[in-house]
């Protein structure tokens, strides 16, 4: 699921304690050390000559700006893209056919560059983000070659012989660019500010939870309502547009492009510059940049440059002169030695480094014979009323609505196997529905058709006033219908309350644009989202633990994270599949509690569990399933004194089950 | 005629990506740089037995004892790599769990640390190919040039996928590679030895691509250091036509590619060629990602 290094103990990162210590520091003291760090970069490299100065430009700034564009990709929603120097091209050739062909100056150029390349992310992922990610990562791969391929064959791309006479930007601020470097270099610095700041802005909005949410567990990040698609799709174009950045400026500053510059390593160099340092850690990237752009031009000047060439060619039987011809050898080594060795990069992300850091077991503590008997409930009456308001507020249609969810005639087959036949059901408002059956009788199958996932062949199912047959899961989320899942499926990686919030984020609206301009409705919805998803952690009594990472809940605590995260997302009728599973009997009257309280609280309760005595003393209908039919429904005591659920459950001579 | 040998050849090479694909659920990246190795493996071989650029060709018995000495080497060279490359990179990562992007990422630094090796080894030119057989025509069919290499690699190409077919069908081992096809965990509970199992399968592959590699050597006369790349990826492309995953699939998928690609060059023009391939490959993951046979190693029958 996630990488972990088997028995090996990575350092800590350095880039958390240095990030902490800087929150720690007064104000005043942070800003001059931010106005320091600028000093640096800004008049750095006046002191230098103009070679590094170039050096500085390209490779290193256009470096360091690719690897933060494919970092929102590979790094912070967890898509494999190998052929990200398309994006790149792109750019670089709207710059050139714009200002050569049809008079354009550069910074007219510049927009259109940059939406050209997000045109080119959407239209490769519109059709390719839909296949599972090693078919991702072939496809781009296939991409970055065709756009490759037709630069080369299309007479007015300049074919093989490129474009050349690209023009410069114009005077900006008295500041003219020619070749001299220097101005390029603060274009770029510029332009990694940006990146920057689009990729923080992003990470800590709805859209940044939304893809830490698919890169941990894409299906459940859809049952919670997250609009995986449109999400993995921005994070294509975002990614795609900072690389049509740097595409733009290099062709600038350069003025001559050939397909040549776009060779299929360059995209494996600047993924590896990600790896390197650190995929979703912004300084590790940036970093993992600078380190593998500048480190082959400094050694090519040094004299510890020739050593290394001579070392190396003794080990390869080669024969270069230029240590630059072993970058692209090395950087291949240095993909397989990171991900054997240290898959978290040199410089992790905060969370990444907790994560491989952290003394956290496998599976979290045995639920039997642990002694605690489930977390403490909170206290008085009027304590709770409170927060039965937290989740009664969340419901947006109203709870006298009569059937909350409808089932007709539901049926689901997988290649000839009927799971699920002619299933017909209605869940009332304010009920706890219980959904019991034999193993393999089809209830997981009925909550995954109901959520979603799984597709019915024939039927109906009607939640509230909305037909959602056959809708995508996020879709049936939003229209009120929420699950948990058997085996819990909680974004491992993520800290309680960030579970919580991915699941109230059904309930948002903020998308890439409104995150990056800070609109008003970005910043409500942070507010409230937070609010709720800490008073909903109290409510189901983990509020403690809102900063730890899922996976190092308790198991007990995990499942109630998980209502937490469904309850979250507002519904009208909550599904529960085996909530009790691997609960010991002091948790099991907790959770009931639990579950009570959430009927009070409005929202409508399914729930499927093979503990008798929990169904019957907790529920107020029941339905049994038996071969993919419903065999009965009704009262507790119906069902117990009902001659087709005992002989489904005891079996008769003829069954063969 | 050149559809259905450069089919064939890249059925071979699809086998590798089937079968790895078929046991580990992993797309081995560098399968291509396992064909690359088979064709510079040839390329040695040929030059050892002392025939050069510019010889004559060879005939007869000779004929024959060459062609079997350099396939056989290619093989070898390339089933080793390929399970030294299983054993160094890929076992420690399934060992640890690692997820599917950390493997993906290793295939994609092997594959171009392999090339590179090469490149700075024997240079980034084009290494000409001696000329082993006489390229005669036998007879036109349908309009198609029947030549006598192109029958060649045509008919070794299948004698291998009969060959590979029946040991999967057939033997102990190959039970033991369908077994864990299905499901790894059971294979192992039965008593399967799952490292070998996968060693096997590499092995396979690697064998496999290095025929392909001698193959390709006897008909484009060329060696390079990049010359995995587009085979590679036109491979990958036959396996998911077929199914990914299934044998009889990867030879469906590799000749059909084949004819569909010369006949794709014939109507856009020669240099429109990789593209279209590419685009194939797209449009079948879109519209049928399991491929024309269905994906299964497990079911494919005896």
């Amino acid at each position: 699921m996630t990488s972990r290094p088997g028995g090996r103990r990575p350092r800590l990162s350095i880039v958390e304690p240095v990030s902490r210590w800087f929150d720690r520091q007064p104000f005043w003291l942070r800003l001059l050390i931010a106005l320091a760090a600028l000093a640096l970069v800004v008049l750095g490299p006046l002191g230098l000559s103009s070679y590094w100065q170039s050096v500085l430009f390209f490779p290193v700034g256009v470096f360091v700006l690719l690897a933060l564009g494919l970092n929102v990709v590979v790094g912070s929603a967890g898509l494999l893209d190998f052929g990200y120097v398309a994006f790149y091209a792109v750019g670089a050739y709207t710059t050139a056919v714009l200002g050569t062909t049809h008079g354009w100056s550069a910074w007219q150029a510049l927009p259109v560059a940059i939406v050209l390349a997000l045109v080119a992310g959407v239209v490769l992922g519109a059709p390719t983000l839909r296949l599972r990610g090693d078919y991702l990562a072939i496809v781009t791969l296939g991409f970055g070659e065709i756009v490759r391929i037709v630069a080369q064959n299309s007479g007015s791309l300049g074919e093989a012989r490129g474009i050349t006479g690209i023009p410069h930007p114009s005077p900006v601020l008295g500041t003219a660019f020619t070749l001299r470097p220097l101005p390029y270099y603060y274009l770029v610095v510029g332009a990694v500010v940006v990146a920057v700041v689009v990729t923080v802005r992003l990470n800590r909005s709805r859209v940044g939870r939304a893809w830490s949410a698919i890169r941990e567990d894409e299906d459940a990040a859809e049952v919670m309502g997250v609009p995986t698609f449109t999400m993995k799709l921005w994070a294509f174009a975002v990614g795609a547009s900072m690389g049509g950045l740097a595409g733009w400026i290099y062709a600038s500053k350069v003025g001559f492009i050939s397909p040549e510059n776009f060779p299929f390593f360059f995209s494996v160099i600047v993924l590896a510059a990600v790896v390197l340092g650190g995929m979703g850690s912004l300084p590790g990237v940036m970093a993992g940049g600078l380190a593998i752009a500048f480190l082959p031009e400094y050694l090519r000047r040094a004299a510890a440059g020739e050593t290394i060439t001579d070392w190396l060619n003794k080990l390869t039987g080669g024969n270069v002169a230029d240590v630059t011809e072993y970058r692209v050898l090395l950087f291949g080594a240095a993909l397989v030695v990171m991900m054997l060795f240290r898959p978290q990069g040199l410089l992790p992300s905060r969370k990444r480094a907790a994560e491989l850091t952290q003394a956290s077991p496998e599976t979290p503590p045995a639920p039997e014979g642990a002694e605690q008997a489930g977390p403490a409930q909170p206290g008085t009456a009027s304590e709770r009323e409170d927060e039965a308001d937290v989740v009664g507020a969340l419901i947006r249609d109203g709870t006298d609505a009569g059937t909350v969810l409808e089932i007709e005639e539901l049926g689901v087959e997988f290649g000839g196997v009927v799971a699920l036949d002619a299933v017909s059901l209605k869940v009332r408002s304010g009920q706890i529905f219980g959904v019991i059956g034999p193993n393999g009788a089809g209830k997981t199958t009925l909550f995954n058709c109901v959520t979603g996932m799984v597709k019915p062949t024939t039927g109906r199912i009607r939640a509230g006033d909305h037909d959602v047959t056959g809708q995508k899961a996020h879709r049936i989320t939003r229209a009120g219908v929420a699950r948990t899942f058997q085996n819990i499926r909680l974004f491992p990686d993520l800290t309680a309350l960030e579970n919580v919030r991915v699941g109230a984020d059904a309930r948002h609206r903020t998308s890439v644009p409104g995150a990056l301009l800070g609109g008003r409705r970005h910043r409500r919805e942070e507010r409230t989202g937070d609010r709720e998803s800490r008073r909903l952690l109290e409510y189901v009594g983990i509020s403690a633990r809102a900063g730890d990472l899922a996976k190092n809940l308790a198991y007990g605590d995990q499942r109630r994270l998980e209502i937490a995260r469904s309850l979250a997302t507002g519904p009208t009728v909550l599904l529960l599949d085996e909530p009790a599973a691997g609960m010991n009997p002091s948790e099991k009257r907790a959770l009931v509690e639990l579950i009570r309280k959430i009927r009070d609280s409005g929202v409508t309760v399914v729930l499927i569990d093979h503990d008798m005595g929990l169904v019957m003393s907790a529920c107020d209908r029941v339905g049994v399933l038996d071969f993919g039919k419903l065999i009965a429904e009704g009262s507790p005591a119906q069902i117990q004194h009902d001659a087709r659920v005992v002989e489904a459950y005891l079996g008769v001579p003829t069954d063969a089950a | 005629m050149d559809g259905l040998t450069l089919g064939a050849i890249y059925a071979l090479i699809a086998l590798g990506y089937t079968l790895v694909y078929g046991v580990l659920r992993l797309i081995n990246f560098a399968h291509s740089e396992i064909f690359m190795i088979g064709v510079f493996a040839s390329l040695f071989a040929v030059h050892a037995l002392g025939i050069d650029v510019g010889d004559p060709a060879k005939t007869g018995f000779v004929l024959a004892a060459s062609l079997i000495v350099v396939m056989v080497v290619a093989m070898l060279a390339s089933g080793v790599t390929a399970v030294v490359m299983e054993r160094v990179a890929y076992r420690p990562l399934r060992r640890r769990g690692a997820p599917r992007l950390a493997a993906l990422i290793t295939a994609v630094g092997i594959s171009l640390f392999l090339q590179e090796l090469f490149a700075i080894r024997y240079g980034r030119e084009v290494l000409g190919f001696p000329r082993l057989m006489e390229k005669r025509q036998l007879f036109e069919l349908w309009g198609a040039n029947v030549r006598t290499d192109k029958v060649l690699v045509l008919v070794s190409a299948l004698l291998l996928m009969l060959a590979l077919d029946r040991f999967v069908a057939r033997s102990r081992l190959g039970r033991g590679i369908r077994a864990t096809a299905q499901d790894s965990e059971t294979a192992a509970l039965m008593g399967v030895n799952i490292d070998r199992v996968i060693m096997l399968t590499f092995l396979l592959g690697g064998l496999l691509a290095g025929a392909a590699g001698t193959l390709y050597g006897l008909f484009f006369e060329a060696a390079r250091y990049n010359i995995g790349f587009l085979p590679g990826i036109k491979a990958f492309t036959a396996a998911v036509l077929g199914g990914i995953g299934n044998i009889r699939g990867a030879l469906a998928g590799g000749l059909l590619l084949g004819l569909l690609e010369n006949w794709g060059s014939a109507v856009l023009g020669g240099e429109w060629k990789d593209v279209f391939a590419f685009t194939v490959l797209v449009l079948v993951l879109m519209f049928r990602p399991t491929g024309l046979l269905g994906e299964s190693l497990g079911r494919a029958r005896a």
